[in-house]
């Protein structure tokens, strides 16, 4: 394995001595001279026709002025395309002339003040006349009530490989599962806000906590019909994302509205708004049927799965695509087949969320995989040993070589450390009339960018500044995770200089060189610090060229040592920023290089995790009592960061397990659109998380590194729904499992 | 918007006897505040009561605890005498939201809200607590906890009134409190319960038990009551306890939909506030 | 009505209308946007600040309950230029990613410090039981609470 100088090891992030300090200006902490505020009037009703009466609201003191469909361009949109070569069902506006969900936008406050749009929006009174909602996909299902056009169904996939007949027929026993998923919120502690101004040259600026500027700018282009180049969209500092501000929504509504009124709007919502009136993951109905051989190999699976794509077509087709491409990456089955639909319910709009499909998909396959165990008399670890992937199997439909996947050696490793037989084998006897106890393990794959499915590149300008310091112009948006930081080690190995020295930039239309997709599909690590080596390696050659000219040393002779050139047998030493000078003062050109990149592999990253849990059956309540995660991450780039990321995605999948869901009564109103009644884990229900890293050092990745922080927030669900299963005998599988879902199988089990 | 924060009861009663429909009294706020934005309020105001000296404090006397209205949960855990006498008042504030919370939020406060799943109202009900009211007037009236709540969100305070104190009466006592929420922590009862015992040579003389989210307002336990009564701690059997414990909550809600979860929980419940006696 | 408060160690008087919430006031009038607001309601914990010695939601705080009271606030935690030893603790732990919910954090945290120098980890938990984080897990919070709670003297 090679020796890295500066990857693999912990740094303290760059930016957490001003977030620590409260000094980070987000985007509610910013305000611009004669800024308007913007609140959003969200539909109450689930399917209705509305009016407006806005009489009593446009007297407060303060308010400027009221927007409605009349007032907005009628360009519909997608907002999950983030391409032009990308089309799906343009059903989105700016504002709707008919609400369709709870959350739906109807109408748009701007105001001279939070206060104003605050006591104007408390003033508006809306008519509702009610048409038939569609609040769950039995219903939509059966298309007697259609939230639109002539069939709910909004797209469908079906694909699959091998002989399904034939293996049938070979297997002993086929273990069938049916299992739900719920909505649920991503749960940024920054709520979802976006600020747009009109610049002194009359472009159009809007500044987007989001992971996506390109898209944003092509998004306004097509709905004001202005050119690319008047429109600027610039990532700001961002509160968390998740997925939930991948979607433009605030960036196209400020920017419409900044547009409109020709003044900087800074658009904001409450908790409340961001959970019912932006996106939610996708909810899901899945039955999985697996056939199995009494010697423990799989011969055959069915994965049959609804969506509840919500009110707008949004993702509908990347969830289904999505959830399927995580199915064929795993296991090692000889037939398998899948048939996906998606939905349209007068609900939130379905959007990206961390691991994209992953955690839907993993949540119900993998509590099958155990089930299938139980079936066959067999260790579920056992069992999956038997049918996991091998390093470099081909992709079963068409993806892209898994690469040097490692997951055998997570489980294996895993179950070592967590020892595993010997508590899968007798933590059950403690169990007494009160408490359960159980343990259970689920595996997960997850991608690396884009490659093998949509355009994947990006661009880096890499300049070398005469002050001895790098500047890396490349399109990331930090969502917290550290991802300038990584990128900031990347580029320290790969130019062989001090991370402090170097500054990554934040994509901005305008400035940063254009990437292919945004921070999106667990790329940006992958794929940007491959260009960043790319960069480094051509600007390192620039380097030695530069000398070679100028001062006639033989290329071979140089080497770097950080940030600074030194020739063998000599003990002569120039430093980067005095070779940038040289650059520039006799070969009439700056110390810097503009690179293009695609990465030409998508190797799988593997998860593994193991869990052990305490069942109060009598409250229902369940205490996670360990957790151990196992990652095949290839290569850590930051450890600190990297379990940073596992410890964070475990809080956020125990939620889906758990008790996070948001929950629709029959005519689609949110019953717990507040953080009281929607629980996500807080510091006294999460477990300790053990963390084992597997640095398996993917051969056509750079450094070697694979994703993680999607990756995180998939196996801990299924882990603990298994370890629940284990330690009550139930057969659960409708996520999450909250005290009533558990008190009633015991009482249906007696 | 008007806010004014009297100092004492002579300043509290002039701005009661200015408060109209939109007049809201203050305390800790984390419930008043919630409702406003809810109910889409503008243009309240506010009378502050955490000022007012009068409200303040929890005083030792001969025959009753008198805590004043502005007590926090906090407050009412760092009282010594509160742990030691007013058990079930304790844990029901320790258990109560989160710290900031619990350094807000106050029993007055908890009690003029009448939230159905109210942790301390379950247990004054149990203690059988009594409310002074004090009123514009410059009045004070004492009500007793289950005339005080009349219903879900309902008391029987009108306008121009406030919650002063809340005095519970002294005996020699044993008293629990126990809930099942959501949650281990920050969790809002799904089922709670107060148990109150007048303790006379180790026998227990009299029980008072409410059980609480069991319908608009605390629920008196008589079955379990009726069990309790002339026992010792030693003789509780806890299968009988959970029996009648099931059957109270069938009692209590009989169709609402969440009684198939109530009836399990009040059992781990009950098991648990039975192995916490001393 | 005129507010007399001190806010992070300094006397502040203003005018306002003693009816909004104690985190406009301290975002809108005084400039202080360190606190932020997460949900409104008191359950997520990003806008804690410290009143009188207790960590509070300044979203449930109107700002004419602080009268002639005592305001901590994410700006007020460093001293004479240094970082508090939580600040110091929270960076070298690598315990803030997106860092919005920080500031409450670390307000919770140091209103347990100014109450009792040296929490167990139960303590600990308990005073952050009121704090959202859906970045860390609260891991590497609780890690360098208690590293922060090894070293106060």
């Amino acid at each position: 394995m090679k020796q890295f100088k500066y990857i693999g090891k912990r740094f303290q992030r760059e930016d957490s001595l001003e977030r620590a300090e409260g000094k980070t200006k987000f985007l509610a902490d910013c305000k611009r001279l004669n800024m308007l505020y913007g609140k959003l009037i969200l539909s109450e009703h689930a399917h209705a026709d509305f009016q407006l009466d806005t009489e009593e609201a446009l007297k407060v003191p303060g308010v400027y002025k009221i927007l409605t469909y009349e007032d907005i361009p009628h360009v519909a949109y997608n907002s999950m395309e983030w391409f032009t070569g990308i089309q799906a069902q343009r059903d989105e506006y700016i504002l709707n002339e008919r609400a369709r969900f709870v959350g739906d936008r109807i109408g748009l406050i701007l105001a001279e003040s939070k206060e104003a749009c605050e006591k104007a929006w408390c003033k508006v009174k809306v008519q509702y006349q009610d048409l038939p909602v569609v609040a769950d996909l039995q219903t939509a299902q059966e298309d007697r009530i259609l939230v639109r056009g002539k069939t709910n169904l909004a797209y469908e996939k079906n694909i699959g490989y091998g002989d399904l007949a034939n293996a049938e027929a070979e297997a002993d026993f086929i273990v069938e599962d049916r299992g739900s998923t719920p909505r649920t919120h991503h749960l940024a502690i920054e709520p979802h806000i976006a600020m747009a101004e009109v610049d002194d040259f009359g472009n159009l600026v809007v500044y987007s906590p989001g992971q996506v500027v390109f898209a944003a700018q092509m998004q306004l282009s097509r709905i004001l019909h202005l050119s690319y180049a008047r429109i600027r969209v610039i990532k700001c500092n961002m509160g968390g994302s998740f997925g939930g501000k991948q979607q433009p929504l605030l960036e196209l509504t400020a920017g419409v509205a900044a547009w409109l009124t020709q003044r900087p709007v800074q658009i904001y919502m409450n908790r409340r708004e961001s959970m019912i009136g932006t996106f939610t993951r996708n909810g899901t109905e899945a039955r999985v049927a697996t056939a199995v051989r009494k010697d423990g190999k799989i011969l055959e699976r069915k994965v049959d799965t609804c969506f509840d794509g919500g009110a707008y077509d949004t993702n509908n087709t990347s969830i289904v695509n999505a959830y399927a491409k995580k199915l064929f990456r795993l296991y090692r089955i000889p037939a398998q087949e899948f048939h996906g639909r998606a939905y349209y319910t007068d609900k939130t709009p379905g959007g990206a969320c961390r691991a994209y499909g992953g955690p839907q998909n993993h949540a119900i396959t993998e509590v099958n995989i155990d089930h299938a165990a139980r079936v066959i008399g067999m260790d579920p670890c056992e069992f999956r040993l038997k049918n996991l992937v091998e390093p470099y199997d081909a992709d079963p439909v068409g993806g892209p070589n898994l690469g040097k996947a490692a997951v055998k050696e997570c489980l294996r490793k895993g179950m070592e450390a967590f020892h595993w037989k010997e508590k899968y084998a007798h933590i059950r006897e403690q169990n007494n009339d009160r408490y359960a106890y159980g343990v259970g393990v689920a595996c997960a794959d997850h991608g690396n960018g884009y490659f093998g499915a949509f355009p994947e590149f990006t661009n880096v300008e890499m300049i070398l500044h005469p002050d001895g310091t790098a500047l890396v112009k490349i399109a990331v948006h930090e969502q917290g995770c550290g991802t300038l930081d990584s990128l900031r080690l990347t580029a320290a190995e790969a130019l062989d200089l001090a991370p402090e020295k170097i500054t990554i930039t934040e994509a901005d239309t305008l400035l940063t060189p254009y990437d292919s997709a945004g921070t999106q599909a667990s790329r940006v690590t992958f794929v940007s610090s491959g260009a960043i080596l790319q960069a480094g390696n051509q600007l390192r050659e620039k380097i030695f060229q530069t000398l070679h000219e100028v001062e006639k040393i033989e290329p071979d002779l140089l080497y770097t040592d950080n940030g600074t050139v030194k020739v063998k047998g000599s003990d002569k030493t120039y430093t980067y920023g005095e070779i940038a000078t040289l650059r520039e003062k006799k070969m009439f050109d700056p110390l810097s290089v503009y690179i293009h990149y695609e990465p030409h592999s998508n190797p799988a990253a593997y998860a593994v995790s193991f869990a052990q849990v305490k069942v109060d059956k009598k409250t229902g309540l369940v205490e996670v009592q360990k957790l151990l995660a196992v990652h095949d991450i290839g290569q850590a780039v930051n450890p600190t960061l990297v379990e940073g990321q596992i410890q964070g995605g475990a809080q956020f999948i125990l939620g889906m397990a758990l008790s996070e869901e948001l929950v629709y009564d029959s005519k689609g109103n949110v019953k717990n659109s507040s953080l009281s009644k929607y629980h996500t884990l807080n510091v006294q229900d999460m477990p300790p998380v053990d963390i084992i890293l597997v640095e398996s050092h993917d051969e056509s990745s750079p450094f070697g590194v694979k994703s993680v922080g999607e990756m995180s927030a998939v196996a801990p669900g299924p882990a603990v729904v298994n370890a629940i299963n284990h330690a009550l005998g139930t057969e659960l599988t409708d996520y999450p499992l909250t005290p009533e879902r558990i008190i009633e199988a015991l009482e249906q089990k007696g | 918007m008007m806010f004014t924060a009297p100092a004492d009861e002579k300043e509290l009663q002039a701005a009661l006897s200015q408060a109209d429909e939109r007049t809201y009294l203050i305390a800790g706020g984390t419930d008043l505040l919630i409702h406003l934005q809810n109910r889409k309020e503008t243009d309240c105001s506010f009378i502050d009561l955490t000022k007012v000296k009068e409200l303040q404090g929890i005083r030792e006397e001969k025959d009753w605890i008198d805590i004043g209205a502005l007590v926090t949960m906090t407050e009412l855990c760092a009282s010594p005498l509160v742990k030691e006498e007013l058990r079930a008042l304790y844990l029901a504030a320790y258990h109560l939201g989160s710290e900031q919370i619990r350094n807000r939020a106050t029993l007055g406060g908890a009690i003029a809200n009448a939230s159905q799943s109210s942790d301390c109202s379950v247990v004054l009900f149990a203690y059988g607590a009594l409310v002074e009211i004090f009123s514009a007037q410059g009045e004070r009236r004492k009500v007793p906890m289950d005339q005080f709540i009349k219903g879900r969100e309902k008391t029987c305070l009108d306008r121009g009134e406030a919650v002063s104190r809340i005095l519970i009466p002294r005996q020699e006592r044993s008293s629990m409190f126990g809930k099942v929420g959501a949650r281990k922590a920050v969790t809002i009862a799904k089922i709670n319960c107060a148990m109150d015992f007048r303790m006379e040579e180790g026998l227990i003389q009299k029980a008072s038990i409410y059980l609480g989210a069991v319908g608009v307002k605390p629920v008196e336990a008589r079955l379990l009551e009726n069990y309790f009564q002339g026992k010792s701690f030693a003789e509780i059997a806890l299968q009988d306890v959970q029996e009648l414990g099931k059957e109270e909550v069938e009692k209590a809600i009989p169709t609402r939909p969440s009684r198939f979860y109530k009836r399990v929980a009040v059992q781990g419940l009950l098991e648990d506030m039975i192995g916490a006696l001393p | 009505m005129k507010i007399r408060a001190v806010v992070n160690g300094a006397a502040v008087e203003k005018e306002i209308d003693g009816s909004k919430r104690l985190i406009d006031f301290l975002r809108e009038d005084l400039g202080l946007t360190g606190t932020k607001e997460g949900c409104s309601e008191g359950e997520c914990g990003a806008c804690t600040v410290i009143l009188n010695g207790e960590a509070v939601p300044s979203c449930l705080v109107l700002a004419g309950q602080i009268q002639g009271g005592e305001i901590l606030t994410i700006e007020g935690l460093e001293k004479n230029g240094e970082l508090d030893l939580l600040q110091k603790k929270f960076i070298s732990h690598g315990a803030i990613q997106c860092g919005f919910c920080t500031p409450g954090f670390l307000m919770s945290a140091k209103a347990l410090f100014m109450k009792n120098p040296h929490p167990s980890s139960e303590e600990i938990r308990r005073a952050i039981e009121g704090n959202i984080c859906r970045c860390t897990g609260y891991i590497k919070i609780v890690e360098a609470i208690e590293d922060a709670a090894k070293e106060m003297e």
